[in-house]
């Protein structure tokens, strides 16, 4: 009971700051009576004839709960993993053929090789390689006229030994042809 | 039936997971004043069944999980309240792609559209919101016309009583600036 009373307040109390917002809140209010007086408060909108009577929210489907998103991408996901599983599949039988091919192919390169390296001796070799060497720069072979590749030189190994002898100090041959 | 006891009925419904029943009562409680409630920030009546089904659609989505922490009417108010900013975000980036600016736009549908009757003066009011940044625009709509609570407009938009009263404060007085200064308003 010894609570002291503000006796100027008779122990009333206001909001925090209401003073100091009373001002501004009652120039709002002096220019919203200016807009009242000015506008008035007319609802200036209107809506097509029984818009309200007639109105039904569009969710046609709010009988069925919200879905989850799992739900939602099920068929989807489906989809993409059949389409997964094709192309896997796809890709294993693509693998199969391509190991027998390249199995196939590595024996006939090295057949098809071996039958070249019989026909071409290595004059042929030489001066092909020679052919293509252009300001220290090597042309590619595959870009040249087959033309070009296809000529006969007829010698026989000995010639072509002391040919290889007699040039061996202008030209690297392990390097020309390692080139190649 | 007044809306504290519809309230209170529709609480009950959604309590006893009675959701078609609460939905059903909630559009029919409520679809006018989010009308007007929406078509104060979008203005035009299409736009304004846009967004009021949208909030409608977002109701329905949602209702199995309100809580009843805060009022429906203050639930629903804030949905139809971001709808609506969102399909004018989304309008005003499309518009302003293609013309200039969105709220010239708007003033000018205005006139021509079938479902505003306002007069001179009152499409000059109009004019004078549209020019309001967004949350001084709501706010005056809220307390202007709707005559909305502090307290209430606080809980829909999510924000102080303070800044609320200090964003009015400085809406009316832009437009009484703007009808000041704009000729046709006199």
């Amino acid at each position: 009971m010894n609570k002291k009373i503000n006796i100027k307040n008779q122990g009333f109390k206001t909001p925090n700051n209401y003073f100091n917002e009373f001002s501004d809140e009652i120039k709002a209010r002096i220019y919203e009576e200016k807009l009242k007086e000015k506008f008035g408060k007319k609802n200036p909108f209107s809506v097509p004839d029984t818009y309200f009577e007639n109105f039904i929210p569009k969710n046609e489907n709010k009988k069925q709960k919200p879905q989850k998103i799992f739900e939602i991408l099920k068929p989807y996901l489906t989809i993409a993993a059949g389409i997964v599983v094709v192309i896997a599949m796809w890709q294993f039988i693509l693998s199969k053929t391509n190991i027998k091919t390249t199995v196939i192919n590595k024996e006939e390169t090295i057949i098809g090789n071996k039958q070249n390296f019989d026909e071409y001796d290595m004059m042929e070799l030489y001066l092909g390689a020679e052919n293509y060497i252009y300001d220290g720069d090597i042309i590619s072979l595959s870009d040249s006229n087959e033309e070009e590749t296809k000529f006969e030189i007829n010698a026989n190994e000995d010639e072509i030994s002391n040919f290889l002898t007699d040039y061996s100090d202008d030209y690297d041959i392990d390097e020309i042809l390692a080139s190649l | 039936m007044n809306s504290t006891n519809k309230e209170s009925q529709i609480n009950q419904l959604i309590k006893e997971k009675d959701f078609d029943n609460a939905f059903n009562n909630i559009v029919e409680e409520y679809k006018e004043q989010l009308y007007w409630h929406i078509r104060k920030i979008v203005l035009l009546h299409d736009d304004t069944d846009d967004v009021l089904q949208n909030t409608f659609i977002k109701v329905w989505k949602y209702l199995e999980k309100f809580k009843g922490k805060s009022k429906i009417y203050t639930w629903i108010y804030r949905i139809a309240t971001n709808e609506s900013i969102t399909f004018i975000n989304k309008k005003k980036k499309k518009i302003e792609e293609s013309i200039n600016s969105y709220e010239k736009f708007l003033s000018n549908n205005l006139q021509s559209d079938e479902y505003f009757n306002g007069d001179e003066a009152q499409l000059i009011l109009q004019k004078a919101i549209l020019n309001l940044p967004e949350k001084q625009r709501l706010v005056f709509n809220m307390k202007y016309f709707d005559e909305k609570k502090y307290k209430d407009m606080a809980e829909i938009l999510d924000t102080s009583i303070g800044s609320l009263k200090a964003s009015y404060h400085h809406a009316v007085k832009k437009i009484e600036e703007f009808v000041k200064t704009n000729p046709d308003s006199n």
